[in-house]
């Protein structure tokens, strides 16, 4: 302590420039991103998983290349192809993962420590909050579900390219397919556990809520819509995520042999993962803007 | 210079006035902000820095509440009473990162944040997690992330809670030197009089939802325009000048051999007192007029707003 000295290391009233408000935004994103590389297994473990998984699908392409995958249904691939969807379907795993480290607390954890009054006392708005927080934790999730499936599709476009030119042009239709997917996946794993998080006030229960819709509520739907073959399959977001995979890489089994035919719709996934984004989108604005009221005040 | 102008401000929830036909012009350097709770302190507040819709017209620092809330904010600094760290970070990192939020250029809001520490006694531990800090040094983060991004006005919210006696000094201290230092004027919400009676040059007082007193703290203190109350300092022998005072029609009480207070009768003016005192052979050394704390004073001005309402 300064032992009641009081220092000013010379200072002087800033008369610079000040960013517009409306950069706010990636001051957040920025600080979301290096909050999450801070310790091993907060992200950096499940990027090394998304790495292994890619150099486990380069080895599917690049040394197994004609060895059969034999898929059920009386569909075999060979490795080489299977390798996306082989990899695509671990990502979704490992960014699940990132989502209860990461993402299903984020806003739960700022509730908790009355960080809405360190944001909102400032001329950080709901809305830059959110951009910061989807596009810091997008840009996470987004190297497991964009960039290492891209490397992937590359390495595949690669082993066509070295055969003959009949045989790559095809394939590059894979790039923005994979970019499609990823994306996709990307705002799903990002935006929705973000709306438990703004829900649920406590970062523990938020993660657990989360958990519970993913692992339990999702897969319930899944099973009451191939029995009364409604379209509820489509509210599980694993499965729905699945099935804009098959549909896109036009592959009619899954790496685990769950047809294309046992998923929803296309159709109905995309309809679901955009309502599902939108809704979060909506209840998370909607709480930022409670608590930006509610979250500075004088003295009790 | 004019801080806050408020016209015929007021907020309603549902059927609860928070706010009704609020005028004032605050200036000061150091302005305590008191009113029982309810009053409408924190309804005030969020209508100031324009996070709340509001009727009438606020403005800050001549900047309009209703439309300006984002640059009100940037140059507004506020501490929160509750705990609103982000405490998974050290204290140069909130700061910084306050300053970035604030729109400062990352490389000056890392420089402030350091400046501002130092400011506020923390420079050895700024590197530290801030949850492994005492309640003090929690205060004084927050005193410093108010502060980072260099605002003209600054919204201290009871910011001597939960300290201990010499804390409290020491805060106090850091908030009478920062008009001087740092060129801006605070707003001190607190429930701690007697903090007010120490730092603060002009009082606002709130009570149920409208503004009941607003001046310097000595109009606040002498309100009652009444200077017949007097503390006398003699060198010996009060209890002689006060029987001396009495039979003249004062009221009088000894505090010790040497102070009395003294309560002269209507029109009667110090030279009473200097007239009786030369009769009893009684030399005065001071006269002062007696001013009610500011304890009194808030006590007073709610005090008789209640009898209305009663």
């Amino acid at each position: 302590m300064s032992e009641s000295t009081i220092h000013d290391l010379g200072y002087k009233r800033y008369v610079g420039t000040r960013q517009p408000s409306s950069r706010r935004w990636r001051v957040i994103a920025r600080h979301q991103i290096a909050n999450g590389w801070q310790t091993f297994f907060r992200y950096k473990a499940w990027l090394l998983g998304a790495v292994i998984v890619t150099l486990i699908a380069a080895a599917f392409i690049f040394i197994a290349t004609d060895q059969r995958w034999h898929l059920g249904h009386g569909v075999q691939q060979t490795f080489a192809n299977m390798a996306l969807p082989f990899a695509l379907d671990w990502y979704g795993r490992l960014a699940f993962i990132v989502t209860l480290r990461l993402g299903s607390g984020v806003i739960a954890a700022d509730f908790q420590r009355g960080a809405f009054t360190f944001y909102f006392a400032r001329s950080t708005r709901p809305l830059d909050y959110l951009l910061g927080k989807i596009g810091g934790l997008a840009t996470l999730l987004g190297a497991i579900l964009i960039a290492a499936p891209l490397s992937v599709a590359l390495m595949r476009i690669g082993l066509a390219g070295a055969g003959s030119t009949d045989a790559l042009v095809p394939q590059l239709w894979l790039v923005p397919k994979v970019i499609g997917i990823g994306l996709l996946a990307t705002l799903s794993y990002t935006i929705i556990p973000l709306a438990f998080s703004a829900l649920v006030e406590n970062r523990r229960y938020a993660l657990g809520v989360w958990a519970a819709w993913y692992l339990i509520a999702g897969p319930v739907a899944y099973g009451l819509g191939r029995v009364t073959h409604l379209p509820l399959a489509a509210l599980d977001i694993a499965a729905s995520v699945k099935s804009v995979t098959l549909h896109l890489l036009d592959a009619p089994v899954t790496p685990w042999g769950q047809s294309v035919y046992d998923l929803p719709s296309l159709a109905a996934s995309l309809v679901s993962l955009g309502i599902q984004i939108a809704l979060a989108i909506a209840i998370v604005l909607w709480r930022l803007d409670a608590a930006q009221r509610s979250g500075v005040g004088g003295a009790t | 210079m004019t801080i806050i102008e408020l016209s015929h401000l007021a907020k309603k929830f549902g059927a609860i006035q928070a706010l009704r036909d609020v005028n004032a012009t605050i200036t000061g350097n150091i302005i305590g902000l008191l009113g029982p709770n309810g009053a409408g302190k924190s309804t005030l507040l969020k209508c100031l820095l324009g996070l709340i819709p509001f009727e009438g017209k606020a403005t800050v620092l001549g900047l309009s509440a209703a439309t300006d809330g984002p640059a009100i904010r940037d140059r507004v600094g506020y501490m929160p009473e509750q705990e609103a760290l982000l405490t998974d970070m050290s204290a140069v990192e909130l700061c910084t990162y306050a300053g970035e939020l604030s729109g400062l250029p990352r490389t000056e809001a890392m420089q402030r944040a350091h400046a501002a520490l130092y400011y506020a006694g923390l420079e050895d531990k700024r590197y530290q997690p801030i949850e492994g800090y005492s309640t003090g040094m929690k205060q004084r983060v927050k005193l410093a992330q108010a502060l980072v991004h260099d605002p003209e006005l600054l919204f201290l919210d009871e910011p001597t809670n939960g300290l201990d006696p010499r804390s409290r000094d020491e805060m106090l201290d850091l908030i009478v030197e920062l008009p001087q230092r740092r060129g801006c004027a605070i707003i001190l919400s607190t429930h701690l009089l007697p903090d007010v009676e120490r730092v603060c040059d002009h009082a606002v007082i709130m009570h149920q939802a409208s503004v009941k007193f607003v001046g310097t703290i000595d109009e606040l203190r002498g309100a009652r325009g009444d200077d017949t109350a007097l503390t006398v300092e003699v060198k010996a022998d009060a209890a002689k000048l006060a029987a001396a005072l009495s039979e003249a029609g004062a009221t009088c009480t000894v505090n010790s051999p040497i102070q009395l207070s003294v309560d002269l009768p209507p029109q009667a003016t110090t030279e009473l007192v200097f007239r009786r005192a030369r009769d009893a052979g009684i030399q005065v050394r001071g006269i002062e007029v007696r001013r009610e704390s500011v304890e009194a004073a808030f006590l007073r001005v709610v005090g008789a707003d209640k009898d209305v309402a009663a």
